[in-house]
């Protein structure tokens, strides 16, 4: 670390000139071959037609494979579907609609036969859809110019070869001055450390250190400007340095290959070294660092192992499948959207006479329709799953016995059903549960066994009484006359725990589940002994 | 142990030493003294293995310099401490790390390396200095640097001090020769060169007086020193 950072205090500006000479140095070479390549294609293309070629979205990627192994095919430009389906703003792009990927073919027997294009024109055209059909994921192949006839291009080898030589040669001189550089700048501690009686093998050290560095930082260089050179060209989907490899000669070929090697070689060495010397100087026994990097390498895999060895609980199971259904929902209504505004653009542009846009609004609605109707086939496989998933693992869901059995409180009616409760003429009090009839004198009783948890008044809804039943299911019974039991006691199903007496005429009743009300009406229904029984 | 034979040393134009015959015992103190340009530097290059006589021999312990390998003569120079007269330290490195690096290159591990190394500056009376940059040191800080280096050595016999005291004051010129003193008592052997022909502090010491290339005097004990001292040129 401090050695680092005192090679970094040190050398610097080095480093600087190293990174900027070599991206400069990058940035002619690429150029260079770019220009030499553009020169060497358009000098080779003779002949050009255009296609829209239509892929399903997902397959896009393999279209765009086959275009490029293609030996005649050059992929222009790529557009979404919305791209050219302009005036529909709301139409969604994604992975799922159709890419439309425009496609040049060159025609090489075309040469030096001008006069006889016309005739042979068709044939070609033909030809080429039908290749193009074939490759995988292509919905459609939409003719869009006749072939037209290439510019010729004249001399621009000498530019391109001239930049990558100014490129090679400054990149030979910034070797030289860095190298240079680094021995002057690692001078003193060579010095220092040969008085003070080094070994002879690690006197290089210093200066290896500070060389590593240089070529880091020239590698980096090099590769931020090939990158650029090559997304800035790339980018306009035309040729670039990526086709000129094939174009040089085998000489200049061995050359870059040679330097390349080079480069990754010393980065490599250089990258060991700073590791061998890091370790060093951490710990005396490499041993014992290599075997702590073992154990803490065993203890990050350990989880993974464990957590492939214990099964996903039935609750992690359910939630899984819940979260997919509602991603499957988001995405069956956005691709309903999208159909809906594929109609649209292809109202529209029938309206408007476009053949070639009416043609690509029918495919994309045709996908869209395809893709709608997946989605709501996946989204019933997982409603079904879900479902499955409920009643096989019900009871693992809610931890302890079944509670059963289930009884009505009271014998009378629903005076307030679920849901009723704030409606226009319905009291909000009882919200969240429903109000049932108590008959004069008769007892309000517990729904199901459980434990008395609270017994008293509660602001705003009179005495209550809240029984516990396990599996974080509570029941609650208000607006009573009088309470029965007290705090703490067990109550079987069928106990009085309230009086109704004879003036509130309707008591309020609510069944809670994980902190959640439920309709008490269905909570009673789904009594898992009525259910044994049937 | 250091013994001088015949030594001499010439180059094209001049001889700067002649038939120079010396002799430190293990645990010894000597005062190479002499003005300027006598060949007292010529001795402590030849002493480091960094020349090599054109006549003689130079043992050091059971090296016979001169002719050995590199490796060899590296070994032996991590047997030295050396206070040159212009110390050379890395100036983007700090005090500390200066004085790290002569235990760095002995093989020593880091943790340990830096705690002698503290030991060493703070008996060097600099651990003030310590994350100072050498290369922002004064001249007379450079040369405590380098003291401290030479203390720090872990496997040094042999203390060689070029001109130590040619820019300290005489309290500090006092402190540096009891810090030798010290190393003395604890078994190393001490070589000095000077103008002075003594050295404040350092105790009982040989005196060998250096003149144009050659030995005019090698005395015995400091007392003769004392008596001898205004008869220097």
């Amino acid at each position: 670390m401090t050695v680092a950072s005192a090679t970094w205090r040190r050398s610097r500006g080095t480093l600087l000139l190293a990174f900027a000479v070599a991206l400069a140095s990058g940035v002619l070479v690429t150029s260079g071959a770019t220009v030499i390549a553009r020169a060497r294609f358009q000098g080779a293309a003779p002949l050009q037609s255009h296609y829209y070629v239509v892929s399903r979205g997902p397959l896009a990627e393999a279209t765009r494979g086959g275009l490029t192994a293609h030996p005649e095919a050059s992929i222009v430009a790529e557009y979404g579907i919305d791209d050219l389906l302009g005036e529909t703003a709301v139409l969604r792009t994604g992975g799922e609609t159709l890419r439309v990927l425009e496609v040049r073919m060159a025609r090489r027997e075309a040469v030096g036969a001008a006069a006889d294009v016309a005739p042979s024109q068709g044939r070609d055209a033909a030809a080429e859809v039908a290749t193009l059909q074939s490759l995988e994921g292509v919905v459609d192949v939409i003719a869009l110019a006749p072939p037209t006839a290439p510019v010729p291009q004249t001399g621009p080898g000498v530019v391109g070869g001239g930049l990558i030589g100014v490129g090679c040669l400054l990149f030979a001189s910034g070797l030289v001055l860095t190298a240079s550089m680094a021995v002057r700048e690692s001078r003193d501690e060579l010095a220092v450390r040969y008085l003070l009686g080094a070994e002879p093998g690690s006197l290089w050290r210093p200066l290896g250190n500070q060389l590593g560095m240089f070529v880091l930082a020239g590698t980096l260089g090099a590769v931020l400007a090939t990158w650029l050179g090559a997304s800035l060209v790339l980018g306009r989907g035309e040729p670039s340095v990526a086709t000129a490899g094939p174009l040089l000669s085998p000489a200049s070929r061995a050359v870059l290959l040679a330097a390349a090697c080079a480069f990754v070689v010393g980065a490599v060495a250089s990258a060991v070294l700073a590791a061998r010397r890091a370790v060093l100087r951490i710990t005396d026994a490499p041993v014992e660092l290599i075997g702590l990097l073992a154990a803490c390498l065993l203890c990050a895999g350990s989880p993974v192992q464990a957590s492939e060895a214990v099964p996903p609980s039935d609750f992690q199971l359910l939630r899984g499948v819940g979260r997919e259904l509602a991603a499957c929902n988001r995405n069956r209504i956005d691709a309903e959207r999208t159909l809906a505004a594929t109609e649209i653009a292809a109202v529209h542009a029938h309206a408007r006479q476009n053949a070639i846009r009416f043609r690509l609004a029918n495919l994309q609605r045709d996908e869209s329709v395809r893709i709608v109707e997946n989605w709501r086939d996946t989204c019933a496989a997982l409603e079904m799953r879900r479902a499955e998933l409920r009643l096989l693992h019900g009871a693992s869901l809610f931890p302890g016995p079944p509670i059963a059995p289930r009884r009505p409180p009271v014998t009378g009616g629903m005076a307030i059903a679920w849901g009723e409760a704030g409606l226009p003429g319905r009291p909000r009090a009882f919200r969240n549960g429903v109000g049932l009839r108590v008959r004069p004198g008769e007892p309000v009783r517990a729904t199901a066994a459980g434990n008395v948890v609270y017994a008293g008044d509660l602001a705003g809804a009179g005495k209550v009484v809240v029984v516990s039943h396990g599996r974080r299911t509570f029941s609650v019974y208000g607006r009573v006359a009088e309470t029965l039991v007290v705090r703490g006691m067990q109550v079987e199903a069928g106990e009085p725990v309230a009086d109704g007496g004879d003036d509130p005429a309707v008591i309020y009743f609510s069944v809670r589940q994980r902190g959640k009300p439920v309709d008490p009406v269905v909570w009673l229904a789904d009594d898992p002994s009525l259910a044994g029984e049937g | 142990m250091v013994r001088f034979i015949h030594v001499a040393r010439a180059w094209p134009d001049r001889e700067v030493l002649v038939d120079v015959s010396l002799c430190v015992d293990s645990g010894d103190a000597l005062v190479i003294s002499g003005p300027g340009a006598a060949g007292k530097s010529t001795l402590v290059r030849l002493l480091l293995g960094l020349d090599t006589p054109t006549h003689g021999w130079i043992v050091v312990d059971d090296l016979v310099l001169g002719g050995s390998t590199p490796e060899v003569l590296a070994a032996h120079r991590r047997r030295i401490g050396c206070i040159a007269q212009h110390p050379l330290l890395v100036g983007d490195l700090t005090v500390e790390q200066n004085v790290a690096l002569a235990l760095d290159v002995s093989g020593a591990p880091t943790r340990p390396a830096q705690s002698a190394a503290n030991e060493a500056l703070e008996r060097a009376g600099i651990d003030a200095l310590r994350g100072r940059r050498a290369g922002t040191l004064s001249a007379v800080e450079r040369r405590w640097v380098a003291v401290a280096r030479a203390l720090a050595r872990p496997e040094a016999s042999l203390l060689l001090a070029d001109e130590p005291t040619a820019d300290l004051d005489a309290r500090d010129a006092r402190r540096l020769g009891a810090l030798l003193a010290e190393e003395r008592a604890a078994g190393k052997t001490i070589v000095v060169t000077s103008r002075e022909p003594s050295l404040a502090g350092l105790g009982a010491h040989r005196l060998a007086l250096l003149d144009a290339g050659r030995i005019t005097l090698e005395t015995a004990t400091q007392g003769r020193v004392r008596s001898l001292a205004g008869r220097i040129p």
